[in-house]
């Protein structure tokens, strides 16, 4: 026999749901003529019946894995590649930036500036410490 | 000549950027926004599976009179929150990816920085004109950015028709174990509730006094409950809302740039957002 799914799961707790509710429903409307052995009868199925319903639906909740996990790796996938996609298009900016580093520092030096190649270094130095 | 060439490549820039199509991603990026904030009001949740199976171990032991320390047995429950909240992120994720992805400044490219630092320098025997240097900047900054856009929005459009089938499924799962399991469960914690009170309020050894207190007790525990379930059937509306939204976005990657279907999904957008304030008025 297979495993039973969640939703197979779902579907008999939600009868264990209303079997719990109709008992209740017996119970409280005849409560004047049950007497106290049958009226702790109920009351004990009641809430045995509801604790059954209330795991099943747990475990339906823990079945879902089986559902999921192909479409979890899936979307998981697609959002390392959309990370991707997001570094790459970031780079060209990054790329411009650090293009105008190399370009400063090469005008700097062309011009013989120290102040200028010191400040022009350290800054193509952030920009590699911080792309 | 020369400030002809460049007047010329100026004008017929925003043609060439008509002609390559650079598609107007606002809509997308509303409505994956609007996801991302949407979905995050899981966190908002006060409770979980294995906070009801506390309170119902706690009601159980009240029902008993049993003040004896045991410990209550949630690891099912543990499990059930664990495998939910997992869901719930790879969906995040993937509505952040697509909200980053569809935002503006991501192909916005500046080359003004390198443009000011030619005009600037001295170059030797290369003379660079400053009128002209900004003529090539601004083309190059559209040519960069029209581009960057053909790459994105191949890429979006592949993501978007490829995550389709499975992200259907996982927004389908993760409103089943809320609205399905975890509602039922909360459903269960009401009848518990039911059952304790009635009992008290048919005890005749109460004075009238305690058992009207005690009804009153069952209603405000009742309310409590019913505005939990509440929040989760907003939750529910607003999962309902993103698998229509990106099943219109998947079957509708090549209309982005049509204004019928962008209307389309600033509604679906717009309808998020009423949800979110009615989560937030519960």
């Amino acid at each position: 026999m297979g495993k039973l799914k969640a939703g197979q799961v779902h579907e008999i707790a939600d009868h264990f749901l209303d079997i719990g509710r109709a008992i209740g429903d017996y119970r409280y409307s005849h409560i004047k003529d049950l007497q106290d052995p049958l009226n702790n009868v109920l009351k004990d199925l009641y809430w045995s019946v509801l604790n059954t319903a209330d795991s099943l639906y747990t475990t339906s909740a823990t079945l879902v894995i089986d559902d999921v996990e192909k479409s979890m790796v899936t979307i998981s996938n697609i959002s390392s590649e959309m990370q991707k996609t997001y570094k790459s298009l970031i780079g060209i900016q990054e790329a411009i930036d650090c293009a105008t580093g190399i370009l400063t520092l090469g005008v700097a030096i062309l011009n013989k500036d120290p102040e200028a190649i010191k400040l022009a270094m350290g800054e193509l130095i952030d920009k590699a410490d911080n792309p | 000549m020369r400030r002809i060439t460049s007047y010329a490549l100026y004008w017929m820039l925003p043609c060439f950027c008509l002609v390559m199509g650079c598609v107007n991603l606002r809509s997308v990026n509303a409505f994956s926004t609007e996801a991302v904030t949407g979905l995050a009001k899981f966190e908002e949740f006060p409770f979980g599976f294995t906070k009801t199976c506390e309170l119902s171990c706690v009601d159980d032991k009240i029902r008993a009179f049993n003040v004896t320390p045991s410990e209550c047995d949630c690891n099912a429950e543990v499990s059930a929150d664990s495998i939910t909240r997992l869901i719930y992120s790879t969906t995040l994720t993937y509505f952040e990816g697509l909200m980053v992805l569809s935002g503006d400044e991501l192909t916005e490219i500046h080359t003004a920085p390198l443009t000011e630092l030619l005009s600037e320098g001295s170059f030797g025997p290369v003379e660079l004109n400053e009128e002209q240097l900004k003529a090539y900047s601004q083309i190059s900054s559209t040519l960069l950015r029209v581009t960057a856009d053909g790459i994105r929005r191949e890429k979006l459009r592949n993501y978007i028709v490829q995550s389709q089938q499975p992200l259907q499924v996982l927004l389908e799962f993760l409103d089943f174990n809320l609205s399905g399991n975890l509602s039922k469960k909360l459903e269960i914690r009401k009848l518990r509730f039911r059952d304790f009170y009635f009992d008290l309020s048919h005890d005749t050894s109460l004075s009238a006094y305690e058992r009207l207190k005690l009804t009153e007790d069952y209603y405000q525990y009742l309310s409590e409950i019913e505005t939990l379930q509440n929040q989760i059937t907003t939750y529910s509306q607003t999962i309902r809302l993103l698998i229509e939204g990106h099943n219109a976005l998947a079957g509708h990657t090549d209309e982005l740039n049509n204004p019928e279907f962008r209307k389309h999904m600033f509604q679906y957008a717009a309808d998020i957002h009423t949800l979110l304030k009615a989560f937030q008025s519960l």
